[in-house]
């Protein structure tokens, strides 16, 4: 009983710091667990110095079931609540990601389902209303002479900052009763950082 | 100057396969001068790229639009530390400083190891290079930084103007250190399992890299969240764009690996996990690279397809069946020397925390590549958005937050009940009272109550662990409170430094969860003279300004802030146009508090008619987040600090004389 309590003040003792105070006037050693021995050797100054600051009960919290079992269970718990999140999160919050051509083709079908269509501003179609923040807008083919029908969409809110006629735009929302896209969110496609190679037709078709 | 560039980066790759062959033969041979020539030929590679990069610097500098990086990145009116900044702002750059900060540490490593470590040194030295190589290859033969266009255009169409934000010029360095360091710790991982020495020495060598990844990786994604707050003016700070996600996959399994090492060290136990959290920690910091370049995956942030992306899915594959397949080999001699006591421990809840983390970024992960992975098996591509991952993420945070709390005060080995009783005490005092406090302040919803009563509860936890640390040396030691607060934390860096850590995560948490869920958003178009009213605030809208010159047009809306009728600020939000690229960009006007941000945003104008189309945000509790990151940096940078036993081995080291016949039992 004394011996256990010795180690359990030097537990405490590593964990305010204290311990390298006293490991420095013996001995090295890197963790007090498992080397025993030099308990006995330096037992009775920690003992002495510092009364015990953590009892512990004979008989652990945690001990009615194997330990095997417990910790199988708890890796359990943690699997199951993760796929179950992932599961629900997905089913909830899936949006169905569509090019405007693979969108045309099946339109009918995913009325109130939520969608994400890729394509492009049509020109000449873009109807802005800047007092209520209204938009309205044909979304076409990214493909030159492609001859799908273009769809219509209506946004309210405040206009993305690259949004144009004829730029490339992704828009998530809803495909209503009434044939129209009603968008929820806009997204332009930003050149980013790494778009090197449109940047480089562009620098060649300004140059003569 | 760029034809030196092309081949220094050309006599990089030779002796990158020259220091392979060497390190790799040399350690088989047993020949020593072999081993040295290969550390020679590493610093050599570094030199080369050095110069490879002092070219491309330069050729920036200089305004060579000829170098198709150049007129592609910049501009003759981009202000200067924007022109630095393209060195990394494009493809081709970023690839080679990727390639550059592997060298330097490459370096690093080896002075760090040059009388250490023999064994496992010139393996490490090897792994470094092919992944060297690997990046060389692609600078050589794929991405040349030096290609030159057959004209010269007498302008260059400018670095985006989204990256021209002083966030941005520390944001992707930090990141890609981040990235690169995780390398390290990789190629010692690697070392051991060939060499079998598997023993603590390739953990404790490399603690302090992967300290030093994992810091880097946190300040990379906080920056970048700043950058994302500042400039794309939505009102928030992250999206989970895959772009985001990529950078903070990393992230969760290097904060998953500090833990679990510590168990490695204290218990010699979960030698595999740590093995396989180091080996995803690097892999997921390639697949972040690849997923930034291949076009894969469509995110506002990289749009176009670029031919990069098969030879990093082929180099990321090659990481996993090589590493994956010595650990398999190496299996029975990773066996565990220890189980653990009980459940309630704080192994058990090391343990639980890093099964947490894992299960995070496999969320994460699942949710970015989910399009791809169901366009293969059903046919059909289907995205989740940002709701998947705060569904999903959220709650898991949430566990997080509470393991956070629960570790420093529960027992090492196994708990009783008595001792849980008496340090949840505090802690779970504090939490209750925080959550009121924030109930009683109007903050009502449930969830978020949660989670402002965890926050508390965790920094009950770790004042109460500063406190009783401070009391103990005081009484014992006699040393005056800061005297004995000082002590205590220098003279156990690692875990009050960690502790520090805790606290910026605690304050991060306060920060997501004030200004997630009690977020206030208007719109509103306006002619001068107009005013709405937001939360406590109300705006009046007084007209338009505009301003000029070569690089940029400004035009700024001026709103008049007050509350209760009392006039506290003038706040300018503008609408840029980049003259170079033609494309506009907002600039935000903020105005942070301790409480909430005030964050406006011109959507739009009509410079006629002078109306102009405002977006206001309060974000409450948002600059918190900020404050606990440097908190967080800070906490980082304690923890780094040598702990009395490895000062002692130092001093030992540069004096072996004067420490004499005194000899220090192991």
């Amino acid at each position: 009983m004394n011996q256990r309590k010795s180690i359990n003040s030097l537990i405490f003792l590593e964990n305010s710091g204290l311990s390298a105070l006293f490991y420095t006037k013996r001995s090295v050693f890197p963790s007090p667990l498992g080397k025993e021995r030099h308990f006995f050797h330096t037992r009775e100054t920690l003992y002495l110095s510092l009364p015990c600051t953590e009892k512990r009960n004979r008989v652990p919290v945690g001990q009615l079931m194997a330990k095997k079992t417990q910790f199988l269970i708890g890796i359990a718990l943690i699997v199951g609540a993760v796929g179950y999140l992932m599961y629900t999160g997905i089913r909830e919050t899936s949006l169905y990601y569509l090019t405007i051509e693979e969108f045309a083709t099946q339109k009918a079908a995913l009325t109130n389902e939520g969608v994400r269509v890729a394509g492009r501003v049509s020109a000449g179609s873009m109807n802005w209303d800047p007092k209520d923040l209204r938009l309205q807008f044909l979304l076409s083919s990214f493909k030159e002479g492609e001859t799908i029908q273009a769809v219509p969409v209506r946004y309210q809110g405040i206009l993305p900052d690259m949004f144009a006629e004829g730029r490339d735009v992704i828009v998530e929302g809803r495909y209503n009763h009434e044939n129209i896209l009603e968008a929820k969110t806009i997204m332009t496609s930003c050149p980013s950082k790494y778009e090197a190679e449109k940047e480089k037709v562009q620098v060649k078709a300004t140059t003569p | 100057m760029t034809h030196l560039g092309t081949l220094s980066l050309a006599l990089a790759f030779v002796l990158a396969v020259y220091a392979i062959c060497m390190s790799v033969w040399g350690v088989r041979s047993r020949r020593e001068m072999w081993i040295a020539s290969a550390t020679n030929a590493a610093y050599a590679v570094c030199g080369c790229v050095l110069i490879a990069v002092i070219a491309l610097l330069n050729a920036l500098l200089t305004h060579d639009f000829n170098v198709e990086y150049v007129s592609s990145y910049s501009s003759s009116t981009l202000p200067l530390q924007y022109t630095i900044a393209a060195l990394w702002g494009g493809q081709k750059g970023s690839l080679l400083w990727w390639t550059f900060l592997l060298t330097i540490f490459s370096t690093i490593v080896h002075i760090q190891n040059r009388s250490k470590n023999r064994e496992i040194m010139p393996y490490v030295t090897a792994t470094l290079m092919v992944i060297t190589l690997f990046f060389l290859g692609m600078l050589n033969f794929i991405t040349p930084p030096f290609e030159r266009l057959s004209f010269t255009p007498k302008e260059g169409s400018d670095l985006n103007p989204l990256l021209q934000n002083y966030w941005m010029t520390l944001h992707p360095p930090s990141l890609y250190l981040g990235y690169v360091s995780s390398s390290i710790p990789f190629a010692f991982a690697i070392a051991a399992l060939i060499t079998g020495k598997l023993g603590d020495v390739w953990i404790r060598t490399t603690r302090r890299w992967a300290l030093t990844s994992w810091f880097f990786l946190s300040v990379g994604n906080l920056l970048g969240g700043r950058w994302a707050y500042e400039v794309l003016g939505w009102g928030g700070y992250w999206a989970w764009d895959p772009v985001e996600n990529a950078a903070i996959m990393p992230w969760f399994t290097a904060s998953a690996f500090l833990h679990s090492v510590m168990i490695q060290e204290k218990k010699n136990m979960l030698k595999v996990w740590n093995m396989v959290l180091v080996i995803l920690t690097f892999a997921l910091t390639i697949f972040g690279t690849f997923l930034t370049r291949s076009g894969v995956i469509s995110s506002v942030h990289s749009f176009t397809q670029s031919g990069l992306g098969p030879y990093f899915m082929a180099f990321l594959v090659l990481i996993l069946i090589v590493s994956l397949g010595l650990l398999y080999y190496r299996l029975p001699e990773l066996k565990s020397e220890n189980e653990l006591d009980s459940l309630l421990s704080r192994e058990a809840a090391f343990l639980l925390n890093n099964w947490v983390l894992v299960g995070l970024a496999f969320a994460t992960f699942w949710g970015t590549v989910f399009p791809v992975l169901s366009e293969w098996v059903r046919g059909v591509k289907i995205t989740v958005g940002p709701p998947f991952f705060n569904k999903v993420n959220g709650p898991l945070g949430v566990l997080l937050l509470f393991l956070t709390g629960i570790g420093p005060v529960i027992a090492w080995r196994r708990a009783s009940a008595k001792s849980l009783q008496r340090n949840f005490a505090i802690p779970l005092i504090a939490g209750v009272l925080f959550g009121a406090l924030f109930f009683f302040f109007g903050y009502r919803n449930y969830y978020a109550i949660v989670i402002l009563s965890l926050c508390g509860f965790v920094a009950g936890a770790i004042f109460s662990e500063f406190f009783r640390g401070t009391r103990a040396r005081q009484t014992i030691l006699q040393e005056s409170s800061p005297q004995a607060f000082g002590r205590l934390v220098s003279k156990n860096p690692r875990r009050y430094g960690g502790y520090i850590v805790h606290i910026g995560v605690v304050l991060i948490f306060l920060g997501v969860a004030g200004s997630s869920f009690f977020k206030i958003e208007k719109q509103i178009s306006l002619k001068p003279g107009e005013s709405i009213t937001v939360g406590r605030y109300a705006l009046k809208y007084q007209g338009l300004k505009n301003s000029e010159d070569d690089h940029v047009a400004s035009q700024a809306a001026i709103v008049e802030v007050s509350i209760g009728g009392q006039h506290i600020d003038t706040l300018h939000p503008e609408k840029r146009l980049y003259k170079r690229q033609n494309q506009p960009t907002t600039e935000v006007a903020l105005r942070p508090t301790l409480r909430e941000d005030l964050y406006v945003v011109l959507g739009s104008y009509d410079a006629p008619s002078q109306l102009a189309t405002l977006q206001v945000f309060v974000n409450p509790l948002l600059s918190w987040i900020w404050i606990g990151g440097i908190i967080l940096v800070l906490g980082t940078c304690v923890t780094m600090m040598p702990s009395p036993a490895e000062r002692q081995a130092f001093a030992l080291a540069q004096a072996p004389m004067r420490s004499g016949g005194e000899v220090v039992a192991d």
